[in-house]
C-alpha cells in the first residue's frame, strides 16, 4: 500500500494528526486503567469477610448519665448490657468490642517481629473478649480463644497502665515494657513469618511492648484504608468508656435478625436507662460501604464511555475536516486512476497509522499510569489481556469513525478534478 | 484515437437543465494535435471531461483507441483513465504534501508497477522536464512554470497513449506558457495525440488543427458553406473579441 507518502505526508503536518496520537493515546490509557479499577472494586465487592455478615447486629451505648463517669458503675453496666443480651431469645453470642466490619476503616497500628529490626509492619487491631470469634463466625485454626479471666485481668492490667504516666527512658520508650496475649489472622502471620509458623511468636511495637501470639484464625477481611484488609490483631481487653460509650455485636440464629431486632433497645434502657442505644444491621452497613464501589464502577463506566465517544468524534471529526480539504485532491487522484476502494482504502490506512501511532503510546502510558495507581492506591497490576482488548476496542472504534466520513470521500467525483474555483 | 458521436451531456440542477453538449461529434486522429476553443460555458471542459472519461453523458457513442467506453464500469474507467489517458490541468492539480517525486508516483502506485520501474520513470520524466534538482521539492517551494512541468512529467511518467489538457497555460505568463507548449509539442512529434483546450489563440497555433465550440456543438469553419462560415466566425469573433 501507500505508506510511505502517507507517512511523509502525515509528517508535513504533524500538529494535526499529533493532536489524535495523543488523544488516541490517553484514551487506551485512562480507559485501560479504569476497567482494571472496575474489576478491582468488582472483585471487593465479592470478597467473603470470613464473618457471619448476614447475622450480626452492631449495637452502640451512649451513655449521658453522670453515674457512667465511675469505673466501677461502667464495669457493672458492661456486665449487666451482656448478661441482658444474651438472654434475648435468638441470640447465638454476645461480644464487647470495637470492631465492626465493613466499614472501609477501623483501627491499626505498627508490629514487627520481637528483636527482628525489621520494617514495622501496620496491621489492624481491635480489643476483644472471650466471645468475639464466636459472635464474629471465625474458626481458630490454631491456639486457643481467650479466655474470660484473662480478659477481665488484661483489662484490669491496661487500666493501669494508661492511667499512671509510663515513665519512660532515654529512648522515649516506656521503661517497664508490657506483654499481652493476641490472636491474630493468619494472612498476617504469614508476612510476619515466612514459614507462616507464628504461634507461640512475639512481635513489638514502637514503644517495645510486646504481643504473644496464642491464637490464629483462618480467614478475616475488612476493607481498609491501607492494603491491611486481611491483617489483624486482636488482644483482650473490655472497651468501655464514659465518652466512647461500648460497643456490641451480636450474632443472632439465621433468620432471628427480624425478631431480636426490635427487644434490644427495651432490654438495654430497662436495664440501664441512663444512655441511648443505636442499632445497626451489618449487612446495612456493608451495603453502604459497597455502594461507595458501586458508585465508583459506575462513575468509571461513563468516564470510559465519554472517552470513547469523544475519541471517535475525534477521529471522525479528523477524516470529516480531511475528506473536505482534500476534495480537490480526491478529485486529481481519482482522474489519475484511482478506484473509490482506493480513495476509501488511503483514508482508513491514514487514520489506522495515527490510531497505532497512539495505541503504541498508549500502551506505555497506560502501564506507567497503573504502576503510579498501584504503589500509591493499591490497585492490582494491570492484566496484559485488558490491554490488548483495549487495542482491540480502539482499533475497532478508530476504523468505524473513520469509514463513514471516508465513504464521503471515496464518492467525490473525477470531474472535480477540472472544476476550476 | 478517439470518435464521440451525437454526444449528450445535460446538466441537471434543481432549478435548470444546462445542455452542455448537443449532438456532439469528434473525431481525432493518432498522433494529432488538436486544440479546442471557443467562449467560457461554450462546453470544452464538459467535452474535454466526457474525453478523459471523468464524467458520463447521456446520449450518443465514444470510441477510444477503438474500444467502446460509452457504457464502462467507475472501476473500469479509472484503469483506462490511468493506463491510457494523461490528464493536464489549468492550476496543476499537484498534491500539497507530497514533493516531486511522490506526485509523479501517484499514478503509478496505482498502476501497481514495481517499485525500481516507478523510480527509473519517474526520474526519467523528471529530466525531461528538467527538474532533476527539485526531485525533492513540494509544489509550494515551485514556481507556476516549474509545477506544470511536474504535471508534465506526471503525464510522461505513464507513458499514455493520448494527453488532455485543458488550458495548461492559462495560470501561466508568457514566458512560462511558451516552456509549455514547446514540451507538448516535442511529446506530440514523439508521436503521443494531444487534445488542448485554450483560450490564446497563440497556443492553439501551435496545434495541427483547431476546432471551436459554440453552445456545445462543433463549428467546424472549412466545413460550412461560405456565407455560414461567415456568419459564423461573425459570431464567433464577436463572441471572442
Ligand atoms: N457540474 C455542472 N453542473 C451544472 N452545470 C454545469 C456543470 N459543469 C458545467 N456546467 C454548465 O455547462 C456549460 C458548459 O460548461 P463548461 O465548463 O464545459 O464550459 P467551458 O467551455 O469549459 O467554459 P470555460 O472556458 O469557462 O472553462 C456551462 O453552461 C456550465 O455552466
Ligand atoms: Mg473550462
Amino acid at each position: 500500500m501507500e505508506f510511505g507518502p502517507i507517512l511523509r505526508s502525515m509528517g508535513r503536518n504533524k500538529v494535526r494528526y499529533g493532536l489524535i496520537v495523543v488523544e488516541v493515546a490517553l484514551t487506551l490509557a485512562i480507559v485501560a486503567n479504569c476497567v482494571n479499577m472496575i474489576g478491582d472494586a468488582r472483585r471487593e465487592m465479592a470478597r467473603p469477610s470470613g464473618f457471619d455478615d448476614d447475622n450480626i447486629l452492631s449495637v452502640r451505648s451512649a451513655p449521658f448519665a453522670p453515674a457512667f463517669k465511675e469505673d466501677g458503675y461502667l464495669d457493672a453496666a458492661l456486665r449487666k448490657d451482656i448478661e441482658v443480651l444474651r438472654a434475648i431469645p435468638g441470640v447465638h453470642a454476645v461480644s464487647n468490642t470495637r470492631f465492626l466490619p465493613w466499614q472501609g476503616g477501623g483501627s491499626s497500628t505498627t508490629t514487627r517481629v520481637l528483636g527482628s529490626k525489621g520494617e514495622m509492619l501496620r496491621n489492624q487491631v481491635y480489643n476483644a473478649d472471650e466471645s468475639t470469634l464466636e459472635t464474629l463466625g471465625s474458626r481458630l485454626v490454631e491456639g486457643r480463644n481467650f479466655t474470660r479471666e484473662e480478659v477481665e485481668s488484661d483489662t484490669k492490667r491496661l487500666r493501669e497502665v494508661t492511667n499512671s504516666n509510663r515513665p519512660r527512658g532515654a529512648d522515649g520508650q516506656p521503661i517497664d515494657k508490657i506483654s499481652q496475649d493476641v490472636i491474630i489472622s493468619r494472612a498476617f502471620g504469614d508476612l510476619l513469618f515466612k514459614d507462616g509458623k507464628s504461634l507461640g511468636k512475639s512481635l513489638e511495637d514502637d514503644d517495645g511492648d510486646q504481643y504473644r501470639i496464642v491464637g490464629v484464625i483462618d480467614h478475616f477481611y475488612n476493607p481498609y484504608g491501607w492494603p491491611i484488609h486481611e491483617y489483624v490483631m486482636f488482644f483482650p481487653n473490655y472497651s468501655r468508656s464514659f465518652q466512647g460509650g461500648s460497643a456490641y455485636l451480636l450474632r443472632v440464629d439465621p433468620g432471628k435478625m427480624k425478631t431480636v431486632r426490635p427487644q434490644v433497645e427495651k432490654a438495654l434502657l430497662a436495664a440501664n436507662a441512663g444512655r441511648n442505644v443505636q442499632l445497626k444491621e451489618l449487612t446495612e452497613i456493608k451495603e453502604r460501604f459497597q455502594s461507595q464501589s458501586a458508585l465508583l464502577v459506575k462513575i468509571l463506566s461513563l468516564v470510559i464511555f465519554l472517552l470513547l465517544f469523544v475519541t471517535s468524534l475525534g477521529i471522525v471529526g479528523l477524516t470529516v475536516f480531511s475528506v473536505a480539504e482534500r476534495t480537490r485532491q480526491i478529485g486529481t487522484r481519482r482522474a489519475l486512476g484511482a478506484r473509490k476502494l482506493d480513495i476509501l482504502g488511503y483514508f482508513l490506512l491514514e487514520n489506522w497509522l495515527v490510531t497505532t501511532m497512539g495505541l503504541v503510546i498508549g500502551v506505555a502510558l497506560a502501564y506507567g499510569l497503573n504502576v503510579a495507581l498501584v504503589t500509591r492506591l493499591n490497585g492490582t497490576r494491570m492484566d496484559a489481556g485488558l490491554v490488548i482488548i483495549g487495542v482491540a476496542l480502539l482499533w475497532i472504534f478508530g476504523l468505524g469513525a473513520t469509514y463513514f466520513p471516508a465513504r464521503k470521500g471515496a464518492a467525490v467525483a473525477p470531474a472535480v478534478a477540472t472544476r476550476n474555483v | 484515437m478517439l470518435s464521440m458521436k451525437k454526444i449528450q451531456k445535460v446538466y441537471r440542477t434543481d432549478l435548470i437543465e444546462t445542455h452542455a453538449l448537443h449532438d456532439f461529434s469528434i473525431d481525432v486522429r493518432t498522433g494529432e494535435f488538436v486544440a479546442v476553443m471557443g467562449r467560457s460555458g461554450s462546453g470544452k471542459t464538459t467535452f474535454l471531461n466526457i474525453a478523459g472519461l471523468l464524467d458520463t453523458f447521456d446520449q450518443g457513442t465514444y470510441h477510444l483507441d477503438g474500444q467502446d467506453v460509452s457504457r464502462l464500469s467507475d472501476n473500469e474507467m479509472s484503469k483506462i483513465r490511468n493506463q491510457k489517458i494523461g490528464f493536464i490541468f489549468q492550476s496543476f492539480n499537484l498534491i500539497p504534501d507530497l514533493d516531486v517525486f511522490d506526485n509523479i508516483d501517484v499514478p503509478l502506485r496505482y498502476r501497481r508497477l514495481p517499485a525500481a520501474e516507478r523510480r527509473e520513470r519517474i526520474e526519467k520524466a523528471v529530466r525531461t522536464v528538467g527538474l532533476l534538482s527539485r526531485i525533492h521539492h513540494l509544489p509550494s517551494q515551485l514556481s507556476g512554470g516549474q509545477q506544470q512541468r511536474v504535471a508534465i512529467a506526471r503525464v510522461l511518467a505513464g507513458d499514455p497513449r493520448f494527453i488532455l489538457a485543458d488550458e495548461p497555460t492559462g495560470n501561466l505568463d508568457t514566458m512560462m506558457s511558451r516552456e509549455v507548449m514547446d514540451l507538448l509539442e516535442k511529446i506530440n512529434e514523439a508521436g503521443t495525440t494531444i487534445v488542448m483546450v485554450t483560450h490564446t489563440p497563440e497556443c492553439a497555433s501551435r496545434a495541427s488543427r483547431q476546432i471551436h465550440l459554440l453552445d456545445g456543438e462543433v463549428v467546424d469553419l472549412n466545413a460550412l458553406p461560405p456565407e455560414d462560415a461567415d456568419r459564423s466566425s461573425a459570431s464567433l469573433a464577436s463572441t471572442l473579441q
